[in-house]
């Protein structure tokens, strides 16, 4: 099936760069990007599918065990590894595995085969969504409508990156550890804190005001579905570029270094916006690190801290539950900036 | 069965067009018709979807896949079809599948395929209604009282094309592309704004007024079902010349072009004057407008497809009471035709400030009908009473709040062992079953043994009601008196919203030394309205007697039924001045209540407090100088809310001009 290319959206720049982020450091702990209906928040999430880096994986494994990491492997492939074993091993690019949100509990976390069971009379465990998402991307389309049960199962295997399941006599754990994406419309409910917490990024969007902009939405899907391949012919260069711009920023960016003032600038302002917790300076440092390296820089400036700052901290801002939000994340932002300028 | 022919058909002429476009081209996205009952609305439908060409598809594959567009094949047929496979090919009439609004999650979505598990112990997938619909038509009577939860799974099919599948130990993901046709009487509760913007186009259904259409209508009626294959052959011209009329609007319909000019109006007119939300409106009426083109036949779209392009797929885009066509000519005394992009990029794309000032003047409340603003109101309280998810099981249907259920519909979430099993959980069934399969002898492949001890019940959750008790306060003071007419308005607010929610309602009102239940737990809201009109004020306030009735109330209630959700609607300004003994001189008719509403607060009634006294807002038109304005931090009101544990609102005064569109509530 095609998808849209992520390279033809049309604005919405905070929202296509901290999925990109995401895409080259899966560490910085997923997105959640709320806003109104019908401002291409799936199309996003579905079009960066195309342009995610290669993973290295197990080949005959359902939970793609990274080959050369004991750490990280499922139980099988450990044994494999440490018996001495040659893993086989392939090449295929990253997933973005879709949670519909009538999902039952069975299927996300996987249960007993049945077919197996009936065939052979014996327990297996068959894989559910989290084995499919692990080292890739789950997607979770109006995740403030998902049920909460699912809810819970999905925070329990994000908070250990493993998937613990006890059911139907199946005693099995596997790796879980994936990229939570969620889109939402607050119109339709909030979610629940702890849950929007667990996302490391977050992205308020609106639709595009400006005209000249608008008018190249319509233009441009109206060529996708008239003619979607030439379409992507058109957009396959773009969409390359941005898949190796991807991929080589995920080699650097362990190398970014981060001088001692930029350190300080980070705490000074989760101090500033009296943020909860310690998850929003780790993150912070996190997408700092990642955008600088996508930006082919090598160290950390107080810019490149400015820009991912909205999207780390607007999730994490203190609110009392009567309490309307005085300020934007922006605005904030800006009172800091103009505060510690020198 | 033989289908009325749509060229036969009298009126809804604008359901028809709409059916046309979407025919001309499907990625328009449905249409969503308004209005009552028996005006034709799902005859007009089934012979739309009969007049529909036949349409080629492979044979064997049960979502009837396209044999020439692999971006919308399953991934079965894709993959033969990318393996070089010559893959069988049979035409069909286009599919017209109803969507009932009982349906079950299971036959909507696709389950697990139970004969062919028991009988021979495979386990395969058995598509639901979403894949009978793929490539056809999918029909939903009062779409608007769809179950969230089966809503949930259209959500998806409808914008993306693709149903996907993750439940009951099947994992699919198939095609079901499909032109979704809603109908709706929106007194019967409002189409959630998600499932709302997904839905391409919005018409009104037609009532016949004219007398001769009508006897047109019954003869043709009469005829028809007298000798429908007769009455088919009559037609069978008509019929063929307007299936070759789409037929050649399908065919031009990629090359009618729309100017850049056209391109502005649109985007400026649903962007900035309308402030639709998201950008599907944009891409809704250009879609619309160059099927409207296709459809004359013309290579150009001119002023008037424009126009009615937006009548169609604006109306349930914009908010309510905006007139389309003013707003159109507006936005094109701005654009004037010709101007080029260079002399209007920047300046267009910030907002302007006044123009919206303006523009509510000029439509504001004196322009709008009488039921609009019912509508208001009830908008202003339409999420004033939430109550939080519950794992007690109700029987009771309705849609307040979520909540197990022991019924036989509802999501389901999960299965459990029980005794007796009387709604099956099937996956779980077999799982338990499998593992024992050998040793209770089954051949291979053969039919399947099962013992009741492997039976698995399903648990199930879908929304429930409320019965919504209404305690007034009914004595009398000149704050009382100025509030009445706002106290009435927020009450048929609430009544409204409890119809729509399903609810039963209660009310009863307390003045001299009593409680007196005015209205007892109903269902009969013509009832309760006139119990609202009836509402009058007088005497003094036994405030703690009211709370002690109304808590006598819910927990009666819930000795009736234990199961069911009484809530708690408190309407006073927390002054009292009877104990609960109706003692006048008493020095503790405030201490009471206190002590009331904390016994109710602990027997876990929810409440929601609205204070009737003058709002901290303010407003020179209100209240005498002489009477107390609160601190909020201490004002009587806030202390019961606090005692009740109840969500606390300040009922808004009604301003100056006695409009009735102004606020009604402020959170407190």
């Amino acid at each position: 099936m095609y998808t849209y290319p992520f390279s033809a959206l049309v604005g919405q720049d905070r929202m296509t760069l901290a999925l990109i982020l995401n895409a080259v450091q899966p560490a910085i702990g997923g997105v959640l990007i709320r806003g109104e209906k019908g401002t291409a928040k799936s199309t996003a999430v579905r079009a960066l599918a195309a342009v995610l880096p290669e993973l290295t994986v197990v080949e005959d494994c359902p939970f793609s065990c990274p080959p050369d990491q004991p750490e990280n492997m499922c139980d099988s492939c450990r044994v494999r590894f440490e018996a001495g074993q040659m893993l086989p091993v392939t090449h295929r690019q990253m997933r973005v595995v879709d949670l519909p949100i009538n999902a039952s509990e069975d299927r996300v976390v996987g249960t007993l085969d049945i077919e197996h069971a009936l065939r052979e009379g014996r327990r297996r465990f068959e894989p559910g969504v989290l084995a499919e998402a692990n080292r890739g991307i789950l997607y979770v389309d109006e995740v403030n409508l998902l049920d909460d049960y699912v809810v819970d199962l999905l925070l329990d295997a994000a908070a250990m990156g493993v998937n613990i399941v006890e059911r139907e006599g199946i005693s099995f754990s596997h790796p879980a550890r994936f990229i939570l994406v969620g889109t939402m419309n607050p119109e339709e409910g909030e979610l629940r804190p702890q849950l929007t917490d667990r996302f490391g990024l977050c992205v308020d969007i609106t639709s595009i005001s400006n005209i000249l902009q608008r008018i190249e939405i319509v233009e441009r899907r109206e060529r996708y579905e008239a003619n979607p391949t030439a379409f992507l012919a058109e957009y396959a260069e773009a969409e390359q570029t941005l898949r190796e711009r991807i991929t080589s920023a995920a080699r650097k960016a362990p190398f970014v270094t981060i001088p001692r003032s930029v350190a300080e600038l980070i705490a000074l302002i989760n101090i500033e916006l009296d943020v909860d917790g310690h998850r929003g300076d780790i993150v912070m440092r996190r997408a700092a690190q990642t955008y600088t390296a996508y930006c082919g820089d090598g160290q950390i400036t107080s810019e490149h801290v400015y820009a991912i700052a909205p999207m780390a901290l607007a999730h994490r801002l203190k609110r009392l539950p009567l309490q309307q939000v005085p300020h934007s994340i922006d605005e904030l932002l800006a009172g800091i900036r103009k505060k510690y300028a020198q | 069965m033989t289908v009325f022919p749509l060229s036969a058909m009298v009126g809804q002429s604008k359901m028809r067009l709409a059916l046309l476009l979407n025919a001309i081209n499907p990625l328009i996205g449905g249409v969503l018709v308004c209005g009552r009952r028996g005006t034709g609305k799902s005859t007009m439908a089934r012979a739309f979807s009969a007049l529909l060409p036949m349409s080629p598809g492979v044979a064997d594959c049960p979502y009837f896949c396209d044999p020439v567009a692999p971006q919308a094949m399953c991934t079965d047929c894709y993959r033969r079809y990318a393996h070089g496979e010559n893959l069988p090919i049979t035409d069909r009439p286009t599919p017209f599948v109803t969507l009932p609004l009982n349906a079950s999650e299971d036959r909507v979505a696709g389950s697990i395929d139970v004969a062919a598990t028991l009988l021979s112990g495979s386990y395969n997938f058995a598509p639901g209604l979403l894949a009978a619909a793929n490539r056809g038509l999918l029909y939903v009577d009062e779409i608007n009282l769809l179950n969230d939860h089966i809503a949930d799974i259209l959500l998806d099919a409808a914008a993306l094309g693709v149903h996907r599948v993750e439940c009951d130990g099947i994992s699919v993901a198939h095609p079901a592309r499909f032109v979704l046709v809603g109908t709706m009487n929106p007194e019967e509760g409002q189409l959630r704004p998600q499932l709302l913007d997904r839905i391409g186009l919005y018409v009104e259904a037609e009532d016949l007024r004219e007398q001769s259409a009508r006897i047109t209508l019954v003869e043709r009626r009469i005829a028809f079902d007298r000798d429908p294959a007769a009455f088919v052959e009559l037609w069978a011209n008509q019929e063929k010349a307007l299936q070759a009329r789409i037929q050649a609007a399908r065919h031009v319909l990629n090359t009618v072009r729309i100017s850049r000019y056209f391109r502005q109006v649109i985007a400026h007119l649903v962007g900035r004057e309308l402030r639709a939300q998201g950008h599907r409106g944009d891409l809704v009426v250009t879609r619309t407008a160059r099927a409207l083109a296709a459809w004359d036949n013309r290579l150009e779209v001119e002023q008037a497809d424009i126009e009615q392009a937006i009548m169609l797929a604006m109306p349930h885009r914009s908010r309510p009471g905006a007139s389309l066509m003013q707003r159109l000519a507006r936005t094109q005394e701005q654009l004037p035709p010709g101007g080029t992009d260079s002399e209007q990029p920047e300046d267009l794309g910030t907002i302007d400030e006044d123009l919206e000032e303006r523009t509510n003047e000029r439509e504001g409340p004196a322009g709008l009908s009488r039921p609009l603003r019912g509508a208001l109101d009830a908008a202003q309280v339409k999420s004033l009473i939430s109550l939080p998810r519950d794992r007690q099981a109700r029987h009771e249907s309705g849609r307040r709040f979520v909540s197990l259920t022991t019924r036989r519909s509802g999501r389901f979430i999960r299965d459990r062992q029980a005794h007796p099993v009387t709604d099956i959980a099937f996956s779980a069934t077999i799982r338990a079953a499998a593992l024992h399969q050998q040793e209770r002898g089954r051949a291979s492949g053969g039919k399947l043994e099962l013992r009741p001890d492997d039976l698995r019940q399903k648990v199930r959750e879908r929304k429930t009601r409320a019965l919504l008790i209404f305690v007034v306060d009914g004595s009398d003071s000149v704050m009382a008196r100025q509030f009445m007419p706002q106290t009435k308005r927020l009450l048929l607010a609430l009544l409204q919203n409890a119809y729509e929610k399903r609810d039963r309602v209660a009310m009863l009102v307390f003045r001299f030394a009593q409680g007196r239940v005015v209205l007892p737990p109903t269902r009969n809201f013509a009832r309760a309205r006139r119990s609202v009109e009836e509402l009058y004020i007088g005497g003094c306030t036994p405030l703690a007697t009211g709370l002690l009735e109304g808590l006598r109330l819910a927990e009666t209630e819930r000795l009736r039924d234990p199961t069911s959700a009484p809530v708690l609607i408190v309407l006073t300004d927390g002054l009292a001045n009877i104990d609960l003994s109706g003692n006048m001189r008493s020095i503790t008719p405030r201490r009471d209540a206190l002590s009331v509403a904390r016994e109710i607060a602990a027997r876990r009634i929810p409440s929601l407090m609205i204070d009737t006294s003058r709002a901290p807002v303010s407003n020179p038109f209100v209240g005498e100088a002489q009477l107390p304005i609160y601190d909020e931090e201490m004002s009587p009101g806030k202390e019961l809310a606090l005692a009740l544990a109840a969500d606390y609102y300040h009922l808004c005064p009604p301003d100056s001009r006695g409009s009735s569109t102004s606020t009604l509530l402020k959170r407190g």
